[in-house]
């Protein structure tokens, strides 16, 4: 087997891990909006913490890797080709924002939500909205639009920049959308 | 058109693949094994993932992969790597349908009687050993595929 198939196997491997890691949390967060029951809320917050640290982030580490990697074997320049720039650009913004703000996030959430579960707190808005902030919202439900949109520029490979940009534009609204109605659609008894 | 259904086959893999490995992640939280209500949320969540993620990642997976093939006018007779993948494919399907979805099913309802007390936790144990092993062999069997389809072996046919 050649570097290049090695390197290929290896980032193919990456996206699997990080998109089902990133999917999965996806629905351990739904599960939380769509639960009454605190204990079932606590746990969703472990679910979501577990699928971050077990296969996003080996994920995202196996992808970054072997991405660089490729870029040097394939000789392409990091700023030449418009869906490079998107794949690695957007993946950078994932990879610092999913490190930073998306981890204070979901340890918060993970520590609010397992310090009701010890009181035997009910599941309040309240409690509901101190463990899950906008923010934290805003941070997961970004996660797989900008995703689909780095898989779409290794694949499809658009040549200009307004692709990628109107690509990006697209995930954004997608996550707005997605940031306004689950939380609210999931709510227990919404229709 | 073909890149756009070969993005959709990626994605595709990515929610059949990585939702199994969020199962088999999901049966490691501790107290899962121990805990009936533990044993219940983990179930539900697996449940939840089967319904949004595997099956529809598993119908996308064939349907793209059958236009990919009838649109790219692939002799799948003459590539045998790519016959290969098909059969892994099948076979992965086959898998899960015949067996894996209904035991998940059953799994599910049976870690709600033992969490109403009516069953025991060895009853759950049990039949997660049968899912373990089939789901072992669609781990197995997706990893093959999924060799087969980046190496494109020759397999002693003509290669395109």
């Amino acid at each position: 087997m050649d570097t290049y198939t090695l390197l290929k196997f290896g980032h193919i491997a990456g996206f699997i891990l990080l998109g089902g890691g990133l999917l999965a949390v996806f629905v351990s967060e739904l599960q939380a909006y769509r639960t009454g029951d605190t204990k079932v809320f606590a746990e969703a917050a472990r679910y979501t913490a577990l699928f971050y640290d077990s296969l996003a982030i080996p994920g995202a580490l196996l992808v970054g890797t072997t991405g660089v990697f490729l870029v040097f074997d394939l000789g392409l320049g990091f700023f030449e080709e418009p869906w490079l720039v998107g794949m690695w650009g957007l993946f950078l913004f994932e990879f610092i924002e999913g490190n930073t703000v998306t981890r204070v996030q979901f340890r918060e959430s993970l520590r609010r939500s397992q310090e009701a579960l010890v009181a035997s707190d009910p599941l309040t808005a309240d409690l509901r909205k101190e463990a899950r902030s906008l923010i934290n919202q805003i941070t997961h439900f970004l996660d797989i639009p900008l995703f689909t949109v780095i898989v779409y520029c290794g694949t499809v490979r658009p040549e200009t920049w307004t692709h990628v940009l109107v690509a990006t534009c697209i995930a954004i609204g997608a996550a707005v959308l997605l940031t306004i109605l689950v939380p609210r659609l999931a709510r227990p008894g919404a229709s | 058109m073909l890149k756009s259904v070969k993005a959709l086959h990626l994605i595709g893999v990515v929610m059949f693949f990585g939702s199994i490995l969020g199962h088999i992640t999901a049966g490691l939280v501790p107290g899962v094994q121990d805990d009936p209500q533990t044993a219940l949320i983990a179930r539900q969540t697996i449940g939840a993932a089967t319904t949004y993620l595997t099956v529809p990642g598993l119908v996308l997976l064939l349907v793209t992969g059958i236009v990919m093939i009838a649109k790219g006018r692939l002799p799948i007779l003459k590539l045998r790597w790519l016959m290969l993948h098909a059969i892994f494919g099948l076979l992965i399907a086959l898998n899960a349908a015949v067996v894996l979805y209904p035991v998940g099913q059953e799994l599910l309802d049976l870690a709600a009687l033992v969490a109403a007390g009516a069953q025991p936790m060895d009853r759950l144990h049990a039949l997660e050993g049968r899912e373990a092993a089939f789901g072992a062999a669609n781990v197995l069997l997706c990893v093959a595929a999924l060799v087969v389809a980046t190496i494109k072996p020759g397999l002693g046919n003509r290669q395109s």
